[in-house]
């Protein structure tokens, strides 16, 4: 076994990693489950929190976020029917139903065991297959990087957004964010207009705060929980483990949840709702009770969740390997790895591979704790749901704000962070995807780099992107993954047309 | 007003176009480097401006070619409110390098607790009094972010 595999187990194993783990778990279930906090909100709320940390240890502390996240998101759907994240949509759908029968501590404890399966493939899929596509990564030049980093662009943008257009407008405009600053390549300003601020660019964080955390303030404001509360459905929650019967007709919907989930997870842009509703949809197919489904099915709970949590797994893979974030997630982990001085990509599993294990053996943890947690604290947990909201959005405007001044104790990033948040605002009564804005301005600066390093190299000759077979396979899958998506937009106006004729 | 996506879309539209005009002028404007067989800082600016126009003219296109536009449902958060949050948080970033972060949260809370629903003064006063100066202590001693508290600093310290 590789020296870096131990050093990165003994890493993820030490008691400082582990309590960061199981403090991010914690976070995660909570946030997950707050209808109305997304994932990546929580992590936005956590990571100024982590700044003092060492990075292992923040890392650790947002893998454990970001995988109970997915499973706190089950709780409000299975007990309110409203899915705490757009992943468990999905398990409202059997696990509402269930809990309506008076079972809700059977369903969430189906959801928990079927998300921990899922986490543990995705974790495996993680473990074998990220070294293998890095030491491939490794072999990219200059080219193949540029047509990587724009194919992740536009399978982003195309599966992201309903209209593409909108999805490449949002991607081009957080290209225009990245050209203001230094120039990477010889250090002039660009766009800076003599403010000394702007040199250094806009921070990626400062934007993702914006961007996320106020819109979903101001949609808080219409999405105030009335009626419902977490303690009526919480009194019903008697017994959390499943019996026997129910583990074994996981089986068959958690194996497939989980090669779907990690599957979808690998691919940039798919992300959680789509693995959990594909599971979902050949679960129902492959059922010998397909009748059951929709009504409380332990089969329904079990693959969409086994699904989106496998989903974390598989979108680490690209992330660590090829520094392409799979979801926005992914996105602001690697924003989180560049402020501690780590750059993802194929250079990190050679350069630092110990850390790269360590995250592995982290996210493993992280499944760990999570099942752990949410079987143990489940009934303490419920009680969660019952925080009003009046004390919860301005708490979460509160360090928001502060998040946006500690990057670097500069007022001026608490001014872009709130622009920012208008321009998500407008973005959203357009009805523009903000996930290519904010994956183009992860991904801009390495695609100016790359594509400026090839041109010098080759003395401006742009054939040098179609003589590279790594490059033009890219590039033919960035042509195939642009007209697919024109060609589905098309036959959806069509059909929308029609309908209204 | 604008509630057809249509409409929108040409609003947009028009927008991104003038921002085009402006990066592009900008873009133009940029400094060169005399340096033999390499990209200039503007080349990578000017690809951007090449893909935001016909980006933005496709989308102004569309609003036009599409025949009936997709009705947008209003927004269920009442205006009035969105108004007030907005301007409160306006003044509370004004006031900021003022009054610093332990005072201007405090009325920060204190305002968004009563936008989102909290009637009673008491628990109001009580939360954002408790949470902020939580929140405060936590960032400025535990981890050592050193939060500027404005006018508040004489008498703290």
């Amino acid at each position: 076994m590789s020296p870096d595999v131990i050093d990165g187990f003994a890493q993820a194993s030490q008691l400082s990693t582990i309590l960061s783990v199981a403090f991010g778990c914690l976070i995660g279930l909570i946030v997950g489950m707050i209808p109305g906090l997304t994932i990546s909100t929580g992590i936005i709320i956590v990571l100024p929190l982590t700044f003092v940390l060492e990075p292992d240890i923040s890392i650790a502390l947002l893998l454990g976020l970001y995988v109970s996240g997915m499973t706190g998101g089950s709780f409000s759907a299975i007990l309110l029917n409203i899915p705490g994240t757009p992943s468990a949509s999905a398990t409202a759908m059997d696990g509402h139903p269930m809990a309506k029968k008076g079972d809700a501590g059977r369903a969430l404890g189906i959801a928990i065991i079927a998300s921990f399966f899922g986490g543990l493939a995705s974790f495996l899929c993680l473990f074998f297959i990220a070294p293998v596509l890095a030491d491939v990564a490794l072999r990219f030049k200059s080219p193949d990087l540029f047509s990587l980093v724009f194919f992740g662009l536009t399978i982003i943008c195309s599966f992201a957004a309903k209209s593409l257009i909108k999805g490449l407008l949002s991607a081009v405009i957080g290209l225009v964010i990245v050209t203001i600053g230094q120039d990477p390549m010889m250090g002039t300003a660009r766009f800076t207009f003599d403010q000394v601020n702007l040199i250094s660019g806009i921070h990626f964080l400062t934007a993702l705060i914006g961007l996320f955390a106020i819109p979903q303030l101001v949609d808080n404001l219409s999405e105030i929980i009335k009626g419902k509360t977490a303690s009526e459905a919480g009194a019903k929650i008697k017994k959390v483990i499943p019996n026997l019967r129910d583990l074994r007709l996981m089986k068959m919907p958690v194996g497939i949840g989980s090669f779907v989930g990690s599957f979808l997870g690998i691919l940039p842009g798919a992300g959680g709702p789509i693995a959990a509703f594909i599971s979902y949809d050949y679960s129902r197919k492959l059922s010998k009770t397909p009748d059951e489904f929709g009504k409380g099915s332990t089969e329904g709970i079990a693959a969409p969740e086994s699904a989106n949590n496998a989903v974390t797994g598989g979108a680490l893979i690209p992330m660590m390997t090829l520094g392409i974030p799979g979801d926005p997630v992914t996105a602001i982990l690697i924003g989180a790895l560049l402020i501690h001085g780590l750059a993802p990509g194929p250079l990190l599993f050679m350069e630092n591979g110990d850390f790269a294990y360590g995250i592995i053996f982290s996210f493993f943890w992280a499944n760990i704790f999570n099942i752990l947690i949410a079987l143990i604290g489940l009934r303490f947990l419920v009680k969660v749901l019952v925080i009003p909201k009046a004390i919860l959005m301005p708490t979460i405007a509160i360090l928001c704000v502060i998040g946006s001044y500690a990057l670097r104790n500069n007022f001026f990033d608490v001014y872009v962070m709130f622009g920012f948040g208008l321009l998500g605002l407008a973005m959203r009564w357009l009805d523009m995807p903000i996930v290519p804005l904010l994956l183009a301005m992860v991904l801009g600066r390495q695609l100016e780099e790359h594509l400026r390093v090839s041109l010098i190299s080759s003395q401006n000759d742009i054939t040098i992107f179609f003589t590279s077979p790594f490059s033009l396979f890219f590039l033919c899958l960035a042509g195939v993954s642009i007209f697919w998506s024109f060609w589905a937009e098309r036959q959806n106006t069509k059909k929308s047309q029609k309908k209204l004729i | 007003m604008l509630n057809s996506m249509n409409k929108r879309n040409l609003f947009a539209s028009i927008i991104l176009i003038i921002l085009c005009g402006f990066y592009a002028y900008f873009t133009a404007n940029l400094e060169t480097r005399n340096i033999q067989n390499t990209t200039q800082p503007s080349f990578f600016p000017w690809i951007i401006t090449v893909c935001l126009a016909i980006l933005s003219f496709s989308l102004l296109l569309q609003s036009f070619l599409l025949k009936k536009g997709k009705i947008v449902k209003k927004a269920s958060a009442p205006r009035s409110l969105i108004i007030l949050g907005f301007f409160l948080s306006l003044a509370y970033l004004a006031l900021l390098p003022l009054i610093g972060f332990l005072g201007g949260n405090i009325l920060f809370f204190a305002g968004l607790s009563r936008i989102y629903g909290e009637k009673n003064i008491l628990k109001i006063c009580l939360f954002s009094v408790i949470i902020s100066i939580f929140i405060f202590y936590l960032f400025r001693n535990v981890f050592q972010i050193q939060l500027p508290i404005g006018i508040l600093e004489s008498v703290l310290s």
